[in-house]
């Protein structure tokens, strides 16, 4: 099987949705949108690398950001091992962190 | 006629002056970077000494807060009232202050505190450090206290102690004026206390050159207390370099980088006013008196609040990043923009903590503060816990001078502020800060006052980034956000990545140097969590010895790690390495440890109040809370990592290694 016989395996078995991604502070510069579409794993952590990785290699963020699932931090929902399946309409929020002093 | 008003001034000035010492302006022989020469000015007696300690003791310590360490801890007895005469207060820069790199402009004040009765310090940026190395002199120690009103007046070497008498009750900008006025020097560097320091309120802070600010632990009240309104410098030599060259080349690599560093790129423009938004949309926005991380009443951005009241942006000595903003307003308030402008500290003490929404009247506020010469963050959180305490009946409206002092209401915050800072009504007695306030108001109003050791919180919210837990509890100074570098830096599932997806967190790359390898969550307390804690307070507390601003260097912002041991190269001569830098930051923890057991500190100080132990009140983290049992442990290695023992004390073999045995057979 080739790449993309893998690649419609994997969606088909992750069940992908498309989510809304909305960009706060400097990330909106960075990215050059307030918001944007993306299609994710329903599961919070792999849904979460995917948009790392769109983050970085398709708009170049190198900001710390927090990752907000309907404004919840997704950190603490993972500590606390809350994740949640994720559904269609549901947002993503990248927000800067606060660092530095 | 214009001869004879000229030399009627000439003797009004003479008379004005109380005492002077020419001292001879040359160099200690062969030195660069610094001077080798620290002055002593003794109030009471008007006498004016220079001591010149030799270069072991500078590359010992090497300034700000080691060096003011040394002098405290062996001039000061636990007995010594912060607020007396045998408290002594000093001006420090370090062996680098001037070099011409971004961020090495910063000088530091220190003393007894009077808010917390043990090691205080406060640091800012600006031109007073440089300005002092340019006159002669690496440092100031001031002692005793003057009769009446005074201002010291250093030209190129020459010291004077001046009358005062007609500045004192005048703000921090009018004597600003006046002192320019005085002594005919327009580029004159100044630091300088408002009628809060003079009437000794807790929290007085020092205004340097006015928008720049020694906020913390009460240094205004120390300098009020020993009749001395300001410390005024001019020095026109500039200090011979190792290596110049090189220095220059560093700079301008710095120059032509900081743009592509986004931290670095976004204080430019903003200075620090976009964390408050963005810390709110997180949910990690201190709101009402740390009850909440959300405050859902900023309707505004921060783009918003710039287009109405931002007039330019001002910088420190050096440095093209100019992260300082200037607000300029006449309606609703008029606003000087000589006092600068709130950053996020400012925002969020008298913004969210308060919940205060009106930009215009946070604005405001700043401006006052900093005009009476007030820290903003204490003075906020003060105003704060008084509002959380009449909200819950242990204050009553009367009992505040007929003031409806609720949350958000600004116009009642504004006047406690003048109160305070005149010490009127109830106003003197909130200038004791939080500490005292629910100490003598009994009942639960402990719960409310957001303090540790006395000195108010800063905002930030240990519950969104366990490692302030950490901070705030072990912070020789009390409370402080300068501490360490927050957690979100290092932060797996928060971090950003540089370009190669492959590669680690820039920060954490940054910091490998230092043996900082790995992330660690934030909402952690973990043994991983409390060794990049300890790594990073020694690479804070070296900045605090050297006069470092953290707004230049690595892990967030631009200059590298490596440039710190090289620029003490390049400005002393001496062969610095990461290693020594890093000692250097311990050997200042470890002294202020020292102090603080010295005056009467234990290890239940080291704590954090219980609200922080409880779940965080909505928005986005929350649930989140720090556990006491982890938090407990977290300690103790702390302790550990740091060579103390259980009680926190440093041990005898730490203090040996810091060459710090001195300490050791005063503390047996």
């Amino acid at each position: 099987m080739d790449a993309r016989g893998f690649k419609i395996i994997y969606i088909l078995v992750q069940n992908m949705i498309t989510i809304t991604v909305k960009a706060y502070g400097q990330l909106i510069m960075e990215i050059g949108v307030e918001e944007f579409e993306i299609k994710v794993s329903s599961k919070l952590v792999m849904a979460i690398e995917t948009l790392k990785q769109q983050l970085i290699n398709k708009y170049n963020v190198v900001s710390a950001y927090t990752i907000l699932l309907n404004g919840k931090n997704t950190s603490l929902l993972i500590k606390n091992s809350q994740p949640e399946d994720l559904k269609e309409m549901d947002e993503f929020s990248i927000v800067p962190v606060v660092i530095g002093g | 006629m214009h001869w004879i008003v000229s030399v009627v001034r000439e003797r009004a000035k003479a008379l004005r002056t109380i005492c002077t010492r020419k001292v001879n302006y040359r160099r200690v022989n062969m030195l660069t970077g610094y001077n080798g020469k620290i002055l002593r000015i003794n109030l009471t007696e008007s006498k004016i000494d220079v001591e010149q300690p030799n270069e072991v003791f500078y590359r010992r310590y090497f300034g700000g807060r080691c060096l003011m360490l040394y002098y405290l801890y062996k001039e000061l007895s636990p007995e010594t009232n912060p607020l007396s005469e045998s408290n002594k207060v000093i001006f420090a820069a370090s062996v680098i202050t001037g070099t011409p790199y971004p961020g090495l402009s910063r000088s530091s004040i220190g003393a007894k505190s009077p808010l917390t009765g043990l090691f205080g310090e406060s640091e800012a940026g600006g031109y007073f450090g440089p300005e002092l190395k340019f006159s002669g002199y690496d440092a100031i120690i001031v002692e005793g206290k003057a009769e009446k009103p005074v201002y010291i007046w250093i030209k190129d070497g020459e010291v004077s102690i001046k009358d005062a008498t007609e500045m004192w009750g005048k703000d921090t900008g009018t004597t600003a004026d006046m002192i320019m006025e005085e002594t005919g020097e327009k580029k004159a560097r100044m630091q300088v206390i408002g009628q809060a320091g003079e009437n000794q309120v807790l929290y007085a802070g020092v205004a340097s050159d006015l928008n720049h600010y020694h906020g913390r632990c009460g240094m205004g009240a120390v300098m009020g207390s020993k009749n001395l309104k300001a410390v005024a410098v001019r020095g026109t030599k500039k200090l011979p370099l190792a290596d110049k060259a090189k220095v220059i080349e560093l700079s301008k690599w710095f120059a032509e980088n900081y743009k592509s560093v986004v931290d670095s790129n976004t204080q430019s423009r903003y200075g620090t006013n976009q964390y408050y938004f963005n810390a709110n949309v997180a949910g990690s926005l201190p709101t009402k008196n740390f009850n909440k991380g959300v405050f859902d009443e900023i309707d505004y951005t921060v783009d918003d609040m710039h287009e109405e009241l931002k007039i330019g942006s001002e910088g420190c000595f050096a440095c093209p990043v100019r992260c300082k903003q200037v607000f300029e307003s006449e309606k609703p308030y008029k606003i000087d923009p000589r006092y600068g402008a709130p950053e996020y500290e400012t925002l969020g003490g008298f913004g969210s903590v308060c919940m205060i929404s009106d930009f215009h009247v946070i604005s405001k506020a700043h401006e006052l503060c900093n005009r009476y010469g007030l820290d903003t963050i204490s003075t906020a959180v003060t105003i704060a816990f008084a509002m959380e305490c009449y909200e819950n009946g242990i204050l009553t409206k009367e009992q505040m001078d007929g003031i409806d002092l609720k949350f958000g209401n600004g116009e009642a915050a504004l006047e406690m502020i003048r109160k305070i800072a005149f010490r009127e009504g109830f106003g003197d007695f909130l200038a004791q800060g939080t500490k005292i306030c629910a100490e003598k108001l009994g009942k639960d109003a402990g719960k409310y006052a957001m303090q540790v050791k006395g000195q108010e919180h800063p905002i930030a919210e240990p519950r969104a980034k366990y490692g302030i837990a950490l901070a705030y509890a072990v912070s020789p100074t009390g409370s402080d956000h300068l501490q360490h570098e927050h957690d979100g830096a290092f932060d797996p599932n928060l971090t950003g990545y540089s370009h190669d997806a492959d590669e680690t967190s820039v920060f954490v790359k940054a910091c490998n140097p230092m043996g900082i390898l790995e992330p660690v969550e934030s909402l952690s307390l973990s043994p991983k969590k409390v060794k990049l804690f300890t790594y990073l307070q020694h690479w804070f507390s070296c900045f605090n010895s050297l006069e470092v601003c953290i707004f230049t260097m690595e892990p967030v912002r631009t200059g590298k790690v490596s440039h710190l041991p090289e620029l003490i190269k390049f400005s002393t001569g001496w062969d610095a390495s990461l290693w020594e830098v890093l000692k250097l930051g311990e050997r200042g923890t470890t002294m202020a440890r020292a102090f603080n057991y010295k005056h009467g500190a234990t290890k239940e100080d080291d704590t954090i109040p219980d609200r922080h132990f409880e779940e965080l009140e909505g928005g986005p983290l929350q649930g989140s809370k720090i556990d006491r049992e982890e938090f407990e442990k977290a300690l103790e290695l702390y302790y550990q990592m740091m060579g103390w023992d259980e009680n926190g004390q440093p041990t005898e073999g730490k203090l040996y290694e810091l060459d710090l045995g001195w300490m050791h057979e005063d503390l047996k």
